[in-house]
């Protein structure tokens, strides 16, 4: 963020002679678009204004006076202000909350570090290759640019129990599972999809390593230090920033997971619909955004509903600011405040 | 300076607080819907309905816009705005946001019980009163008990599906079996002689699959089949004071059982992404009986023509042998929204759809379901074919309709299916309790819904 000596990270000017010049200079260049009229302004900035109100703040305070009160979706019955039934409820009386808590725990806990692991494993063997990398990372990116129904409607198929994975399997003598008609195996199976089409971090993982000096590299080489040596304690600090990123944007999308699970639940389960289905094989499947759905979408239960979504967005926030705590990453303050 | 900018800021909270309750309070009340059918429908102001449906079909949407096309023909001041591909889902958004269809033809009853008591959609018993239709003269019993609740008639019907038993003709004929089982002792008999296990114990042909997973199976545990009601006099579910619904359960689990769960689970998932096509298992000779709807006869006309099979009710539960002969029955159902802005136009078309027969043979015909009226059913061409012949006797004879619509909608379902996967599973040590526990359950979910 440093734009020179004299300004600070954020971005105010620093005591001393030098940065009053800079504040000056700056509060000169501010009072440049002063001049324009404020009707002006505000026609420029009215379709950010109004979007953020309209799709935004409306919907976020809609949602949390909705998860106080009884609303049903559909329903002219009247509307009842509720308190905090409906997260009492959530928390004390439905089973499928806590089933579709325990299985987004569990993608959580095994999907982000495998697919991190996975990722950066492949990024470093692409990074070490002499001949044909471009050609490497392409293959790996273009699973990553599958529309995701597209991707999961292809492992159903491909996973099918009497499918081509299992015929090949049953080739080599292995008895194939029923992957995402098994309850066992159905989100391990998930978590093979997500592998397939970890692309987008691969690349961003792939690019970071190209930043890592090659001086450090080749000095711990000459001092004798092997592949794995040089890995562990020059390049994987040296990614810390974007790991963090790739970890905590990967925890908080698991956290939400919903499309691949809603489409592998209803398309596994032939006649029967996606709504019919969700969580299907034996709730298997359900995630907490997948309950949520189906409390919303097909219970109509719009207020029990929205206190599910506020309560996800508070986790999530939680976890975001303990993730961030544990890791060390909240950027250090210049002046040494914590 | 500060307090004036919060005391705005508070009379702008407040105001949006008031308009989100506003809101939300807007789509209550009750409608004032005028009970009587058009006076004279050959003369009246331009008038254009919108009509939602869950169709998506191309033929089936073609059938639609055609019957429309032919109604507009006959009542040039009819419009249909025709709208296919719409579900319950967004047929309840729809209401919320204040401006619901003036029709909407919904795919299942699933719902037709928290619409209506919830007030969402019509009561149109006063209508077909002042048209001077009588459902019980107009409709099959199977139809109107998934059309109706609280003794409202809150949907009217629009084709059905009927479910029965197919077996394998030949199959039977190779194993000595005589005809179709009708108790699911015979049932589970039959079974064991028809299927083919290999030296390995892997199971290369199944007599019968009772999962409650595969295929439509999950209508089998609806009661229909046991005799047994869902809900007793009171409202309250019977499922922990009939002893019927665990002999129903040790059934399922004899059958899973003498094959081997494992084996289930990989025909299950196997076949179960092949049900409408040429790759079912019925069709393919994998499983020598299946529990299938009627527009599997079309199904199987197509894609196995030399498939020598017959069509009979499904067994019953040996202590309700006396009710054998019924099947399940359940199809679509058009509304009417009780806010809709044009009642009586809506209701003149929703009747043209339900009762019209040259209307109710031409779509039955296009997608393989079975004509909702009395005298469609009785005028239909397919009753010479024996299959679609069977079907209909047991459409004719269900009485016994399985877990009625709900104010709950299909939430009081998900404890009860959970219940049976468990118990397949293995997972449920103690039936009787666990029945006990998820029918209570369940009416605590009904009760919430009808706060």
């Amino acid at each position: 963020m440093s734009t020179g000596a004299a300004v600070t990270v954020a971005g105010r000017p620093a005591g001393g002679p030098a940065g009053r010049l800079a504040g000056r200079s700056a509060r000169r260049r501010r009072r440049g678009p002063a001049h324009t009229p404020w009707p002006v302004v505000a026609l420029f900035v009215s379709p950010f204004v109004v979007g953020l109100l309209l799709f935004g703040l409306y919907p976020i305070g809609a949602t949390v006076y909705y998860s106080f009160t009884d609303f049903r979706s559909g329903s002219y019955r009247p509307v009842h202000v509720v308190g905090w039934a409906n997260y009492v409820d959530l928390v004390t009386s439905s089973d499928s909350f806590w089933v579709s808590v325990r299985n987004t725990l569990w993608m959580v806990a095994v999907l982000v570090p495998l697919r991190t692991a996975f990722a950066l494993f492949a990024a470093w063997v692409l990074t070490r290759l002499r001949r044909g990398a471009a050609i490497y990372r392409t293959i790996f990116f273009v699973p990553s640019m599958v529309p995701v129904v597209a991707s999961a409607l292809s492992f159903i198929v491909m996973l099918n129990p009497a499918g081509p994975v299992n015929g090949l399997l049953g080739r080599l003598g292995i008895d194939g599972p029923g992957w995402f008609t098994d309850p066992t195996w159905a989100k391990p199976s998930l978590v093979l999809m997500a592998l397939w089409a970890c692309g987008d971090t691969v690349v961003i993982f792939s690019a970071a390593m190209l930043d890592v000096p090659r001086d450090l590299l080749e000095a711990a080489q000459l001092d004798g230090a092997g592949a794995g040596r040089r890995f562990w304690h020059i390049t994987l600090p040296a990614l810390r920033p974007v790991l963090l990123f790739s970890t905590l944007t990967g925890v908080i999308y698991t956290f939400q997971y919903f499309t691949e699970a809603f489409v592998a639940s209803g398309s596994a389960n032939g006649l029967n619909s996606g709504n019919q289905s969700l969580g299907y094989p034996q709730q298997s499947l359900l995630f907490y955004t997948t309950d949520l759905y189906r409390q919303g979408f097909v219970y109509f239960k719009t207020g029990y509903a929205s206190a599910a979504a506020v309560l996800l967005f508070l986790v999530i926030f939680a976890a975001t600011l303990v993730f961030l705590r544990v890791f060390g990453a909240v950027a250090p303050d210049p002046e040494g405040r914590a | 300076m500060r307090r004036q900018r919060s005391r705005s800021l508070a009379v702008i909270l407040s105001a949006a607080a008031l308009s989100v309750s506003v809101a939300a309070c807007t789509s209550g009340g009750t409608a004032d819907a005028p009970a009587s059918a058009l006076a004279d429908p050959t003369a009246h102001a331009a008038t254009t309905i919108d009509v939602w449906s869950f169709t998506k079909l191309p033929n089936e949407v073609a059938a639609f816009k055609a019957s429309f096309d032919d109604l507009r023909a006959q009542y040039p001041w009819l419009t249909v705005n025709f709208v296919p591909n719409k579900d319950d889902a967004a047929f309840a958004k729809a209401v919320a946001a204040g401006s619901p269809p003036d029709v909407f033809i919904a795919d299942s009853s699933d719902n037709l019980g928290k619409f209506c008591f919830d007030g969402t959609v019509l009561d149109v018993g006063p209508y077909l009163a002042a048209a001077k239709i009588d459902p019980a003269t107009t409709f099959p019993a199977a139809t109107l008990g998934y059309t109706r609740f609280d003794d409202k008639q809150c949907g009217l019907p629009l084709l059905t599906d009927v479910f029965a038993l197919y077996y394998n003709k030949k199959l039977f004929a190779e194993a000595g079996i005589s005809g179709p089982p009708k108790t699911l002792s015979e049932l589970t008999a039959d079974a064991k002689k028809l299927t083919v296990k290999a030296s390995d114990g892997t199971v290369k042909r199944f007599g019968f699959v009772p999962r409650w997973d595969f295929n439509l199976n999950r209508s089998l545990y609806g009661g229909q089949f046991s005799g047994t009601r869902f809900y007793d006099d009171a409202g309250r579910t019977t499922l922990g004071s009939d002893p019927s619904w665990a002999q129903l359960l040790a059934w399922d689990r004899e059958l899973i059982d003498y094959y081997g769960a494992p084996q289930v689970q990989t025909f299950v998932g196997t076949y179960n992404a092949h049900t409408d096509d040429a790759n079912n298992a019925f069709a393919t000779g994998k499983v020598a009986m299946d529990f299938n709807g009627e527009w599997h006869i079309g199904e199987l006309a197509e894609q196995a023509p030399s498939l020598d099979y017959g069509i009979a009710a499904f067994p019953v539960l040996d202590p309700a042998a006396a009710t054998y002969g019924g099947g399940v029955a359940g199809g679509t159902v058009i509304y009417l929204p009780s806010r809709g802005k044009h009642l009586q136009e809506a209701f003149f078309a929703a009747k043209q759809l339900a009762t019209d027969t040259a209307f109710l043979h031409k779509l039955a015909g296009l997608v393989s379901n079975v004509p909702t009226t009395f005298d469609a059913l009785s005028s239909w061409d397919q009753r010479s074919d024996p299959h679609w012949a069977a079907m209909m006797d047991v459409f004719t004879k269900t009485k016994v309709l399985g877990k009625p619509t709900s104010a709950s909608g299909t939430e009081g379902s998900l404890p009860w299916d959970t219940l049976i996967q468990d118990y397949e599973a293995g997972r449920t040590p103690d039936l009787p309790a666990a029945l006990k526990q998820v029918g209570a359950k369940i009416d605590a979910i009904d009760a919430q819904a009808r706060r």
